[in-house]
């Protein structure tokens, strides 16, 4: 299935396996899910759901900048 | 994933505790943990006078949140905010609006406080110097905290330090071998007696970063993003990266090495106490300090 990851900085293109969940996604582009919260249309979701073929979903930092 | 007590979508799987929650469910457990904190702690008393540290950013204002509701129904406790402009164009105006706007919306009365009132210079014009900024912040922001917070008559000073702040801050002082600060941790750090000196209280330190953020996007809060252009925390950052890769291949990392400091803490107090620190007020501005002139007046000559 086709999933996008929304950064700050980028949109990234994912091939990934049916029934692949958002932990799987973020370590594909190598953002710990420790870091952000994650968004699917606008909601948050765990970093546990699991991914549907075309899923956009957004990654929002949570870790302190100064 | 379905929350572990009804069977709404989950917005968050704790795997420290194999738990998955929902909205509603995270935010009555997250608060019911800070309120925890807030009781076994000891760190409020009924007829408190609270100031409220207040930055904008998403963890004072979390926390902001939380203690308005908290002290609703505390009759003789009272509530406020400070905020500190450091003077830090296109970064600090950002967050002070949203720190303005989010007393308006609660009711609480907002004090400013100010770098260039103060200490004569902002920031940005400190930075002019080419100095260490952290160094100097760091320092001026504490001292101005205390300061305003005890003129405006405050007992306590609340501060949104959050889990991993904290185990950050422990690792650091490990690493640097620093007894002296390590011994300021805690919920409540130790006790300076001295009625110059505000105690700082955190009704957050049990609760991870991310679940402030959660918490407060939930609770319809403003994520400021925006990074301190000066900002220069080598260390802290690596630490940071460091427990956070541990927190996801072993789940309650962060938790357990908290509850081992805090098993320590009393040993380490008793060992290292403040008493040794002889508290004495600074010749020049008369605020605390170990030494005969505090760090923020030698700064202060600096710039």
């Amino acid at each position: 299935m086709q999933i996008k990851v929304e950064t700050d900085e980028d949109v990234m293109d994912l091939e990934m396996e049916e029934g692949s969940t958002v932990e799987a996604a973020l370590e594909e582009v190598g953002i710990n899910p420790e870091t952000v919260l994650v968004e699917r249309k606008g909601e948050v979701i765990s970093e546990s759901e699991e991914l549907k073929d075309k899923d956009w979903i957004k990654t929002v930092s949570v870790v302190s900048g100064g | 994933m379905k929350c572990w007590k009804c069977n709404k979508t989950a917005v968050i799987n704790r795997k420290y505790e194999g738990k998955a929650w929902c909205k509603d469910h995270f935010i009555e457990q997250f608060e019911a943990l800070a309120k925890e904190t807030v009781r076994k702690e000891d760190l409020l008393d009924h007829d408190d006078t609270v100031a409220v540290a207040l930055s904008g950013g998403m963890d004072s204002s979390a926390v902001l949140l939380f203690m308005a509701e908290l002290l609703e129904d505390w009759q003789e406790a009272e509530l406020f905010a400070i905020s500190i402009d450091e003077g830090i164009e296109g970064y600090r105006d950002d967050s002070l609006k949203l720190a303005r706007d989010l007393c308006d919306e609660l009711d609480v009365e907002l004090h400013v406080a100010s770098f260039e009132e103060e200490f004569g210079k902002t920031l940005d014009e400190v930075m002019e110097d080419k100095v260490k900024a952290c160094t100097y912040c760091g320092v001026f922001r504490r001292w101005l905290l205390n300061k305003k917070a005890r003129e405006l008559g405050a007992t306590k000073l609340v501060t949104g330090h959050n889990l991993d702040d904290e185990i950050q801050s422990i690792f650091m002082n490990y690493l640097k071998g620093n007894m002296k600060r390590m011994m300021r941790l805690g919920a409540k750090p130790a006790v300076i007696e001295n009625s110059k000196f505000v105690p700082r209280i955190k009704p957050f330190r049990n609760a991870p970063e991310k679940e402030v953020a959660l918490y407060g996007k939930l609770r319809g809060l403003e994520l400021h993003q925006d990074e301190c252009p000066y900002v220069d925390e080598s260390m802290r950052f690596e630490v940071r990266d460091f427990l956070n890769e541990m927190e996801q291949e072993h789940p309650s990392t962060k938790f357990t090495a908290l509850r081992a400091f805090d098993k320590l803490l009393p040993a380490i107090r008793e060992r290292f106490s403040t008493d040794e620190v002889p508290v004495q007020h600074c010749e020049e501005c008369g605020e605390l300090t170990s030494q005969e002139v505090c760090k923020a007046c030698k700064l202060k000559k600096k710039i």
